[in-house]
Formats: C-alpha cells, structure tokens, sequence
C-alpha cells in the first residue's frame, strides 16, 4: 500500500469511525466526544478543508482554558455562516471523558462534536499538531481554507486576539 | 566555562530578554542571576561551580500539572542532590509572588531553591513555554537535557522516567536516551512587553 492509499484509508476509516462514535455519543452520552490519535489527529483539518479552522486545545485543569471558552464559542456562533469552524480538542486524560469532560463542555453548552486526546504517547500527538509547540495550554491553531496552519497562538487570548485573527482569514477568502 | 565567567551577568540575560530564544542540545545556556524569596541573590555560574549539573526547573505554584509534580521533584532532588546534581526552581509566572512561592515551597517540603524570575527575562532567554519545564545544563554551561519530568502528571501511569534516565546517563558519563521531550503543561503567563 503507498501513501497516498494508505492516507485514503486512514481517512475513511476515521470517517467511518466518527459517524459511528457521534451516533453513539447522541444516544447514550451528551454532548458527543470523539476520541482521537495523534496519527487521527491530522485528519480532522483535512475533513474541514474550504472553511477556516480554529482547533483549540484544551483541558478541564486549564484555567485560562476554561476562560477563554465562552469567547470562542460565542465566535463559532457569530461566524460560522461566513466560512468558520471551531474545533475543540480537549488534552484531558481519557478516563476523564464522562467524569469531567462531557460535565464540562454541558455546562459550557456545547451541543456540537467535539475530540478528546487518546493516545498513550503525549509527544507524538504534540508534534503531530506542529513539531514547534511544547505543550502548553491553551493552545489555538489556526487554518487557512486550504487546511494550512497559519498561526499558532499559545496562552489565552482574548475574543477580539481570535476574531482579528479569524476574520483576516476569511476577508482572505472571499476577496 | 570560560566564556561563562567573563560574561557579565546583567547583560547576558537582558541581551536576550527581548527575543524569544529556542535552546538546543549542546548550546551554551544565558547565565542570570535572580533572588530567592528572602532577597538573596543566586547566579548560575556559581550553581554550575559548586555541583557536576544543574537541573533548572521552570515551575509554578498554581498550575496543576506542575503541582502534580511536587513530590517527584522532591523525590528527583533527594535522589540526585548527593550526586552532585544541583536542583533549582524558577518561577516566571506574573502572578506568583516571592510570599506565594514561600509559602507554596514550605507547604510542599521543596528542599531546592525556587528564584523568582521578575518580568520573565529567564524564561525568555531560555525560550521556556510551560511548566513544568526542565533544563539539565553541565558545568560548562551546555544544555544536556531538556523537557518533561516524565510522560504522565499521573504518577500510576508513568512509563517513561525521562528525567531520571537522562540524570542516570549523563551523571555515568553518558548520553540521555532521549535528550529532549515534551508533555503538557501549562503556559507561562508572562509579563506584556510593550
């Protein structure tokens, strides 16, 4: 299998497995919470390609974190029609999803689809996401339509730091 | 070691305050001088003389994961101290102050010197991002080591002593398995530069 079969596969695979775990989430657990690899990780950029991204790292035990959450989603609901998505991944220790994680992004009302890290090895999902960050959270990615990363922006930030940054992005879209 | 000795320690730190700097393996590391919280000043280069390495650890007080660290830290320093590896905190954090960190060292059993690190300066002369971050240096003032404690904030379910391994390695005249890591953390709030 070459790369480009063996990318397809992985691609459908992960597809396949999302359908398969948010139709799960919706009936049994709330809000819905997918857990991804490093090596899935990747895949959730390429699934949203055409729309500028912002994916969000994040942690229960991250107070910063938890600050900046209201902000973003306020941005996802006041962007979304022009082209922009927001793509939370929690970095919360699996076992942790039902305890604290879906009680969390409840009480922030998320009612979307949302990731949480599975993956023994921290280090290869890290640098899976961009080899120059070192870990710390929060920490927001942001991409292009094309799916390329533009900026990382590591620490809090405030709502008009991400709409500045969102809104240059898609200006750069339509224009 | 030479070049250590005659860079005058205010200038090697501040030439560097204002640009983020990424270390690598095997560069000569800034040199400072920061206080300890009763005001006593404490420089690298007279650490690096009195101990075979230097373990610098960019901690915080209020971070979770770098509070999930606090005995192993103790652990690593009660261990490794005797063998000659000099175990330093540093607190960059804005909102710590030398009372917190005081009390935070007291109420943890920190053996090892925590400096406050004003305005960030070592942080970012150092290019550290998270705590708990470490920097193990030799005496020459290289950078030997530089990551994570270890892969996971919950001890039951550590795999890898990185830390360790790499002080084991080095202290036998060694190479670390794995020289540099990474896990996560919690960023350092610094200061704004204007």
């Amino acid at each position: 299998m070459d790369a480009s079969s063996a990318r397809l596969t992985g691609l459908i695979f992960f597809v396949l497995s999302s359908a398969s775990v948010a139709c799960q989430a919706s009936k049994d657990t709330y809000p819905p919470v997918q857990a991804v690899d490093h090596a899935q990780v990747t895949h959730l950029i390429e699934q949203r390609k055409g729309r500028v991204v912002l994916l969000n790292v994040w942690a229960t035990w991250c107070a910063p974190c938890r600050e900046e959450m209201p902000d973003l989603l306020k941005l996802r609901t006041a962007l979304r029609e022009k082209g922009f998505e927001l793509v939370l991944l929690s970095a919360d220790d699996i076992d942790l999803m039902n305890t604290k994680v879906r009680p969390m992004l409840k009480e922030f009302g998320v009612d979307f689809l949302t990731f949480i890290k599975n993956d023994d090895d921290d280090e290869a999902f890290i640098n899976a996401l961009d080899p120059d960050w070192e870990g710390a959270l929060p920490t927001s990615f942001l991409y292009d339509s094309d799916g390329t990363l533009v900026e990382m922006m590591v620490g809090a930030k405030t709502s008009a730091q991400f709409e500045d940054a969102i809104m240059r992005l898609l200006r750069k879209g339509s224009s | 070691m030479r070049k250590l000795v005659i860079l005058p320690l205010f200038f090697s730190v501040a030439a560097l305050a204002g640009e983020m700097k990424s270390l690598r393996i095997g560069d000569e590391v800034p040199v400072f001088a920061l206080k300890n919280h009763d005001g006593k000043e404490y420089s690298l280069n007279t650490i690096l003389k009195e101990s075979k390495l230097a373990a610098l650890m960019f901690i915080s007080t209020q971070c979770p994961v770098s509070n999930a660290y606090n005995e192993r830290m103790v652990k690593l320093h009660e261990t490794f101290s005797s063998a000659g590896v000099r175990f330093v905190g540093i607190n960059s954090n804005k909102a710590e102050s030398p009372d917190e960190i005081t009390s935070h060292c007291k109420e943890h059993g920190f053996k090892f010197l925590v400096l406050k690190d004003d305005a960030n300066k070592v942080a970012d002369a150092y290019g550290a991002q998270v705590t708990p971050e470490i920097y193990v240096i030799n005496q020459k003032g290289k950078l030997l080591y530089h990551g994570r404690i270890d892969d996971n904030r919950s001890v039951s379910k550590v795999e890898s002593r990185d830390l360790t391994s790499a002080l084991e390695a080095l202290l036998a005249g060694k190479e670390p398995p794995r020289s540099e890591t990474k896990a996560f953390g919690c960023t350092i709030k610094r200061v704004i530069q204007d």
